[in-house]
């Protein structure tokens, strides 16, 4: 809290205007600064918001690309349960074996990604 | 920021540093300090933000690429569960394959089954083809595989 004793003098009895003046250009300097503060910080809130916005953008795109595939494999997983559900014993072997087949075309095509 | 009117709080805030202050002097320092701390926060902030660029991106495809494999071998993972479950159930009780004393011999045979595919796969010669067992190789334009590369030298 203000000390109000400071604008004052000579035992209470008198206004110190010096003091008071002072503290009346320092609170106008004071909204200066802040209105300059306030000024630069917005300025660069521009190419901050644009930058944010560029990446979201890429990150929605990538999320998006990269995650297809994740969707399409999960697809086709789902696609292939009701033929195992409806092979009866051999559903185990089923199973197994689209798992397997599936597994070897990755990596087959990830070999010869790789030669 | 919103702007406040004569004596808002804001307007307070300000009389009340400078009245705290020592003396005029204090208040410029303090404005000129603020200033300096705005620019530094302002480059800071810039920084960080042409960072999120990449950073951010590269997250996204970092989940992507757990998604995927998260799909590839938990969807495998899936299957051969489903598989189980569907054998277990067609030769248990209830079940349209349940042969009764022989279901047992049933569910060993479903297991063994599996079991020889498993090792089957694993005991496969490695092969160049694309699809093995076949005399000749799908060509995949672009990618050759290790005996093409042999044949090569």
């Amino acid at each position: 809290m203000v000390d109000w004793s400071q604008f004052l003098t000579n035992g209470g009895t008198r206004i110190d205007f010096g003091r008071v003046a002072e503290v009346g250009v320092g609170t106008v300097f004071g909204a200066v600064f802040t209105g300059i503060v306030s000024v630069l910080l917005g300025l660069v809130d521009i190419p901050l918001a644009l930058l944010g916005g560029l990446t979201n953008f890429l990150a929605s795109v990538v999320g998006i690309v990269a995650g297809l595939p994740a969707v399409i494999v999960e697809r086709g997983w789902t696609a292939a349960i009701p033929f195992v559900l409806d092979a009866g014993p051999a559903g185990y072997v089923a199973g197994l074996s689209i798992a397997l087949v599936t597994l070897y075309v990755i990596a087959q095509v990830v070999s010869r990604v790789r030669e | 920021m919103s702007a406040s009117g004569a004596g808002g709080p804001r307007v307070q805030d300000l009389f009340n540093r400078a009245a705290s202050a020592d003396s005029l002097g204090g208040v410029i320092f303090q404005g000129i300090g603020a200033i300096l701390l705005a620019v530094g926060t302002a480059i800071a902030s810039g920084v960080l933000s042409i960072a999120d660029v990449v950073i951010v991106p590269l997250n996204a495809l970092t989940g992507a690429a757990g998604q995927l494999i998260d799909a590839i071998f938990g969807g495998a993972a899936q299957i051969i569960d489903f598989g189980a479950i569907a054998t277990a159930l067609s030769i248990g009780p209830g079940g349209m394959f349940n042969l009764g004393p022989f279901s047992f011999a049933l569910g060993i045979g479903a297991v063994l089954l599996g079991l020889y595919v498993l090792i089957a796969y694993l005991s496969e010669e490695p092969t160049g083809n694309f699809v093995p067992g076949i005399p000749f190789d799908i060509p995949t334009p672009g990618f050759t595989g290790p005996e093409e590369d042999e044949e090569e030298n």
